[in-house]
C-alpha cells in the first residue's frame, strides 16, 4: 500500500516530463488534476453520501469567478484568489444546503439542476461583473511569495506543481473526512438513510455537511482551472459540465477514494485524443458510461482492483 | 519579441534538424509555423471549416510564391469545438509543443478574447479571423491583435440607413440575450435615432430559444416598418421559419445585421428571405480577380467560398504581406507593419480601399448589403445591393474605446 | 383582443409539445420508475426519422401523408424503444431508480451525438406538407394560430384522448394501471409485467416520436432540439405531480402557457420561467399538483 502510494506520487511528481515526451504538453496534467479534484468533490456528495447531483458546476464556476474577480479587482494574489473562490463556493454550498436537503432522489436531482442553471443564468446576465457569455478576463495568476523567494508561475510545467500541492493538500483533508465517523455516517446515509435516522443520526445535518464539504473541493477545482487558462466563462456552471463531473465520477469508480481521479484522467485523455480524430469522442464516451452504469458499477478502479486480485 | 526557451531538447532538435538536413536536402527549422485555433466540430464546425479552407488556399498560394522571407508557410490547425477553455489549451498546445510564431482564430468573439489574451503572453500576434464583438478592436483591444470581420457597429451603420430609406423609420428589434446580442441591440438604437427614428420595443431572447411565437406576436402588435432580428444559425432558421409561417414578412420588412451564407443555405426556401449584410460575396462580377479565386476554390472543395473562407484567406496573407514589409519575424515589428497595411486586390477581393486601421487594428472592409433571393447559379442567395466601404461603416476610432499601448 | 389572453392562447399551443412529452415521461415513470432522461433524444431521434422518411416517401396532400407517417414512425420508434430497452434497461428494474436517471442520461447523450454524426451538427430543412403551412387568420391578432399549430394541437389532443381511452375502458389500460399503482401486487397475481413494462415505455417512445415529428415542422430541426423540449417537460412532469397521467398532461399546457406570458413581460425570463416554476414547485410541494403519495419519497 505504502509502496503503491509512493509510485503514484513519483508518477505525478514526473508527469510534466512524461506528457512532453508522450507528445503532448505540461499544462494537461493539471488539467486532469483539477477536473479529478472535481470530481472527487463531487463523489463526497455521490459516492459516500448516496446523493447525484447534476449542479455541481455552480460550484466550480462559483471558484473560478471568484478568483478571477479576487485577482482583477482585489489583490494579486494567487494564494488569495484560490482561498477566496473556494469559500465563495463553500458559502453558496451552505446557503443552498437547508433548501436541497429536504428532497431526496430525484427531487434533489432536480433541484440541483435547477440551482446549477440559477447561477449559469447570473453569469451569462450579469455582464458588468462577469463579463456575460464572452466571460470573465482581464486577470492571470501572480508569483507565488514564499519565505521571502519569488516563485513565478507562469509556466505551465510550475502551475502545475503549484496544482499538484493544492490537490494533495485537499486529497488529504477529504481523506481525513471520509476516513472519520463523519466519513461512517455517509456511509450510513447512502445504504440506508431511514435506518440511520433510526439510530439517531441526524440526516439532514450530515447531509449539510457533505454538500457544503463537497462544494468547497469543487470550487476549490474551479479557482484552480481559472488560474491555469486565466479565464472564466459562464459555460463552467452549465449542468452539462455537472453531467461531465457525474461521468467523471462514475467511469472512474465512486466506491474508491481516488476513483474520480481515474475518470477524470480517463474522460480528458479520452477527449484530448479522441477530438483530434473524430468529431464524435462524445459518442464514444457516452457509450462508455453506459456500459460503466451496466456492467461495471464500481467503476475503472473497482475494474482494475479485481484484475489485480485476480492475477495473485 | 518572441521568447524562444533554449531547452536541451531544443539544441538536440537543432542538432538532429541540421542532420536531416543534411540527409533530405529539405530545411526542417525553416518553416514558418501558424496556428489556427476554430471550432471544427460542434455547431459553428461550418463556418470554422470554411476559415480553414480559406486559410490553407492562402498558405499553398504564398508557398507557391517562395514562401515568407525565404521560409516555408505551415499551417496547423486545432479544434476548440467554441470552447473557451478548450481553445485556450490548445493554443497553449499549439505554442508550447508544435512552436508556433504567429496564430489566427476565432468564430467565437468570446473564445476570441480569450486567445487574443493568451497570445499576448507570449507576445505573440494574433489576427481574429471570426469574431464579431465590437470589444475585440474596442475596450479590449490590443497591440498584438488585429481583426479582418466587421464589428457589430459596422454592420448596424451600413445598413442602417438603406433600411430607414427604403421602408421606414420604426423599428422592432428581437435579439438574442447575451452580450454580442445586446451590442447590436444599441449600435443599431444608436443608428436608427440618429436618423431621427424610433425603436418602438426590443425584446432579448435566450440563445437557443426554438419558440418565437411569443415574441412576434409582441412584436407584430407594435406594427414596426422593419423587424429587425439579430438570431444566428439554429436560433435565425428557427425564427425566420416562424416570420415566414406566420406570414409576418407580408406585413413589414424583415432584416437584421450580419448574415452569412452558411445559414441562409440550411434554410427551408420559404424562410429565404430578408435584408442582411454579408462580409463578402463569391458573386462580384465588377471585380475580375473574384472569379479567379472563387473557380479555383470551387475546383478544390467543390462549394462556393464564403465570408468565412475570405476571412482565413486574408488572414494569412496578411501575415505574409506584414512579414515582408517587416522583414522580421518579431511580433512587434510586424504589428506595426500590419497598421496601414492595404490588401492588394488579389487578396482583399472587392471593389475599394482594405487596409487595417492603425488606431484599433480593425481592417475596413467593405460591408456587402442586400437581401436574400435565389439567382441563376443554384450557390447564388444573396442579391448585393451596395458595398459600403470600410471607411465609411466604421465608427470612428475614438469612439471605440480602444488605446493601443505596445510593450514596452 | 387583449395582448394577455392572446399570449395564453399562444401559449396553449405550445404547450402541446410538453404536454405530449411529459405525458410520455410520465407512462414510462409510474410503471417503470424509471426516470427517462434520454426522452429528448428519442425525440430528435423520432424528428430525424421522421426528416428521412417524409423525403423518401414524398409530398401528397398533408392530411392524408402525415398522420400515416407519423404512425409508421411511431411503430418504427416503438420497436426501437423495446429493443433498447430489452437490451438495456431490463437489468435495471431491480435496481436503485437513480442509477437508470444515469444510464438515461448516457444514453441521451448517445442519441443526440449519434444524430448529430449521421446527419451533422447543423439543422436540416424540414419542409411540413403545403396544405398545412398557411396562417389560418392571416394578417389579424390570431395571426398566430396557422394551420399547422392548430394541427400540433388537434394531434395532442387526439393522443391525449387515445391515451386516455386505451387506460380507461381496455384490458390492457386496465394492467397497465394497476401495475403503476403495485406491481408487486400484480407480479404476484400472475402477470408477466415485464411486458408491461415493455408495453409502458413503447407508448412513452412513441409519444415522444410524435412529439419530435410535429416540432421539427413547427420548430426545426437540429440535434439540440430535444434538450431544449426536455427540461419543460420534466418540470410539468414534477408540476403536474409524479405519478399522475393527467396531472403531467395538464402540467404541460401549463408550462406552456407560463413560459408564453413570461415571454410576453421579460422575452429573457421565457427559458428561465420553468425552472423557477420547478424550484417553487419543489420546495412548497413536491408532491406536485395531483401526484400520489408514496412516489419517490
Amino acid at each position: 500500500m505504502k509502496a503503491k502510494f509512493a509510485l503514484s506520487l513519483l508518477f505525478l511528481l514526473l508527469l510534466p516530463w512524461l506528457l512532453k515526451a508522450l507528445g503532448s504538453y505540461a499544462a494537461l496534467g493539471s488539467y486532469i488534476l483539477i477536473w479529478g479534484l472535481a470530481a472527487m468533490g463531487l463523489n463526497l456528495l455521490m459516492g459516500y453520501a448516496g446523493q447525484v447531483s447534476f449542479g455541481h458546476a455552480a460550484f466550480l464556476g462559483l471558484g473560478a469567478y471568484g478568483a478571477g474577480l479576487t485577482l482583477k479587482h482585489l489583490a494579486p494574489s494567487t494564494p488569495l484568489a484560490l482561498l477566496l473562490g473556494t469559500l465563495l463556493a463553500a458559502l453558496a454550498a451552505f446557503l443552498l444546503g437547508p433548501l436541497v436537503v429536504r428532497l431526496k432522489g430525484i427531487y434533489f436531482a432536480t433541484f440541483t439542476i435547477v440551482f446549477s442553471q440559477l447561477f449559469y443564468f447570473l453569469a451569462f446576465q450579469w455582464n458588468e461583473v462577469t463579463g456575460g457569455d464572452d466571460g470573465l478576463r482581464g486577470f492571470a495568476r501572480q508569483d507565488l511569495h514564499l519565505l521571502g523567494l519569488k516563485v513565478d508561475l507562469t509556466a505551465s510545467e510550475a502551475y502545475y506543481y503549484f496544482v499538484l500541492a493544492v490537490f494533495l493538500l485537499l486529497a488529504y483533508l477529504l481523506w481525513r473526512a471520509v476516513d472519520s465517523p463523519l466519513g461512517r455516517a455517509f456511509l450510513a446515509l447512502r445504504e440506508n438513510p431511514l435506518r440511520a435516522r433510526f439510530l439517531g443520526l441526524r440526516v439532514e445535518r450530515y447531509l449539510l455537511g457533505a454538500f457544503v464539504l463537497s462544494g468547497a473541493a469543487v470550487g476549490a477545482a474551479g479557482a484552480l482551472l481559472a488560474m491555469l487558462i486565466n479565464f472564466a466563462q459562464p459555460s463552467m456552471l452549465h449542468w452539462s459540465t455537472s453531467g461531465e463531473l457525474v461521468m467523471m465520477a462514475f467511469l472512474g469508480g465512486r466506491y474508491r477514494f481516488f476513483g474520480p481521479l481515474l475518470g477524470a484522467a480517463l474522460f480528458r485523455v479520452m477527449e484530448e485524443l479522441l477530438s483530434s480524430v473524430t468529431e464524435e469522442w462524445m459518442l464514444f464516451l457516452g457509450t462508455l458510461f453506459i456500459l460503466a452504469v451496466l456492467f461495471f458499477p464500481g467503476g475503472l478502479a473497482d475494474f482494475l482492483r479485481r484484475w489485480a486480485w485476480n492475477r495473485r | 519579441m518572441l521568447r524562444y526557451r533554449l531547452t536541451r531538447r531544443g539544441v538536440l532538435r537543432l542538432g538532429l534538424g541540421s542532420a536531416a538536413l543534411a540527409f533530405t536536402g529539405r530545411a526542417q527549422g525553416e518553416t514558418l509555423r501558424v496556428g489556427l485555433v476554430d471550432p471544427l466540430s460542434g455547431v459553428y464546425a461550418a463556418l470554422g471549416r470554411s476559415e480553414l479552407e480559406g486559410a490553407r488556399m492562402a498558405v499553398d498560394d504564398v508557398n507557391v510564391r517562395g514562401g515568407v522571407l525565404g521560409r516555408r508557410l505551415e499551417l496547423l490547425a486545432e479544434d476548440s469545438a467554441a470552447k473557451t477553455d478548450l481553445g485556450v489549451q490548445k493554443l497553449r498546445k499549439l505554442v508550447e509543443r508544435d512552436r508556433i510564431q504567429f496564430s489566427l482564430g476565432e468564430v467565437s468573439s468570446g473564445v476570441s478574447l480569450a486567445l487574443s489574451q493568451t497570445a499576448a503572453e507570449y507576445k505573440m500576434l494574433h489576427i481574429v479571423t471570426g469574431g464579431h464583438a465590437d470589444d475585440i478592436t474596442g475596450k479590449s483591444c490590443r497591440w498584438n491583435t488585429f481583426r479582418i470581420p466587421t464589428s457589430a457597429t459596422m454592420e448596424a451603420r451600413a445598413i442602417g440607413p438603406l433600411l430607414a430609406e427604403r421602408f421606414g423609420k420604426n423599428w422592432y428589434i428581437i435579439t438574442p440575450d447575451y452580450a454580442y446580442g445586446w451590442s447590436l441591440q444599441e449600435a443599431f438604437t444608436r443608428v436608427v435615432e440618429r436618423l431621427g427614428g424610433k425603436v418602438l420595443g426590443a425584446d432579448r431572447v435566450p440563445l437557443g430559444t426554438s419558440d418565437y411565437s411569443a415574441v412576434l406576436l409582441k412584436a407584430a402588435r407594435a406594427k414596426p416598418d422593419v423587424l429587425l432580428t439579430f438570431q444566428a444559425g439554429d436560433d435565425a432558421v428557427a425564427i425566420l421559419k416562424q416570420i415566414a409561417q406566420f406570414g409576418l414578412d407580408k406585413q413589414m420588412a424583415i432584416a437584421g445585421g450580419l448574415q452569412e451564407w452558411e445559414n441562409i443555405a440550411a434554410l427551408p426556401k420559404e424562410a429565404r428571405m430578408g435584408w442582411w449584410t454579408f462580409e463578402w460575396y463569391w458573386l462580384q462580377p465588377n471585380v475580375p480577380e473574384v472569379k479567379a479565386f472563387v473557380d479555383r476554390y470551387r475546383r478544390r472543395y467543390r462549394k462556393v467560398p464564403t465570408a468565412r473562407s475570405w476571412f482565413g484567406y486574408a488572414a494569412i496573407w496578411s501575415l505574409a504581406l506584414a512579414i515582408q514589409k517587416a522583414k522580421s519575424l518579431e511580433a512587434v515589428k510586424v504589428a506595426q507593419a500590419l497598421e496601414g497595411l492595404e490588401l492588394p486586390r488579389n487578396v482583399a477581393l472587392q471593389p475599394g480601399r482594405v487596409y487595417y486601421r492603425k488606431e484599433d487594428h480593425q481592417l475596413l472592409t467593405g460591408v456587402f448589403v442586400g437581401y436574400v433571393r435565389q439567382g441563376q447559379d443554384p450557390d447564388d442567395l444573396f442579391e448585393v445591393v451596395r458595398v459600403v466601404p470600410g471607411e465609411e461603416a466604421a465608427p470612428d476610432p475614438k469612439d471605440t474605446g480602444c488605446r493601443i499601448a505596445y510593450p514596452g | 383582443m387583449d395582448l394577455f389572453l392572446l399570449q395564453l392562447l399562444n401559449g396553449l399551443v405550445s404547450g402541446a409539445f410538453y404536454a405530449l412529452l411529459a405525458l410520455g415521461l410520465a407512462l414510462i415513470l409510474s410503471l417503470t420508475r424509471i426516470i427517462n432522461l434520454a426522452h429528448g433524444g428519442f425525440l430528435v431521434v423520432g424528428a430525424y426519422l421522421g426528416y428521412v422518411l417524409a423525403g423518401l416517401l414524398g409530398f401528397y396532400p398533408a392530411l392524408l401523408l402525415a398522420p400515416l407517417l407519423l404512425a409508421l414512425l411511431g411503430v418504427l420508434l416503438a420497436l426501437l424503444g423495446v429493443l433498447l430497452e430489452a437490451l438495456l434497461l431490463r437489468p435495471l428494474y431491480a435496481r436503485d431508480p437513480l442509477e437508470s436517471l444515469l444510464l438515461t442520461f448516457g444514453l441521451a447523450l448517445v442519441l443526440e451525438e449519434a444524430v448529430r454524426a449521421l446527419f451533422g451538427p447543423v439543422g436540416v430543412p424540414f419542409r411540413i406538407p403545403e396544405g398545412l403551412s398557411a396562417p389560418l387568420f392571416p394578417g389579424t391578432a390570431f395571426f398566430f394560430l396557422t394551420r399547422y399549430r392548430v394541427f400540433v394541437l388537434g394531434m395532442a389532443a387526439l393522443a391525449g384522448l387515445l391515451v386516455f381511452l386505451l387506460l380507461r375502458f381496455t384490458a390492457l389500460g386496465l394492467y397497465l394501471r394497476a401495475g403503476a399503482q403495485d406491481r408487486e401486487i400484480l407480479s404476484a397475481l400472475g402477470t408477466d409485467v415485464r411486458r408491461l413494462y415493455t408495453l409502458a415505455f413503447a407508448l412513452g417512445v412513441y409519444l415522444a416520436g410524435l412529439a419530435g415529428v410535429l416540432a421539427a415542422g413547427q420548430l426545426g430541426l437540429s440535434p439540440t432540439m430535444g434538450t431544449g423540449l426536455l427540461m419543460p417537460s420534466f418540470v410539468a412532469l414534477i408540476l403536474g405531480g409524479v405519478g399522475s397521467l393527467g396531472g403531467s398532461y395538464l402540467g404541460g399546457l401549463l408550462v406552456g402557457m407560463a413560459s408564453g406570458l413570461a415571454g410576453q413581460f421579460v422575452a429573457q425570463a421565457s427559458e428561465f420561467a420553468p425552472y423557477v416554476i420547478l424550484a417553487l414547485v419543489l420546495l412548497l410541494r413536491p408532491r406536485g399538483l395531483f401526484g400520489q403519495e408514496g412516489f419517490f419519497e
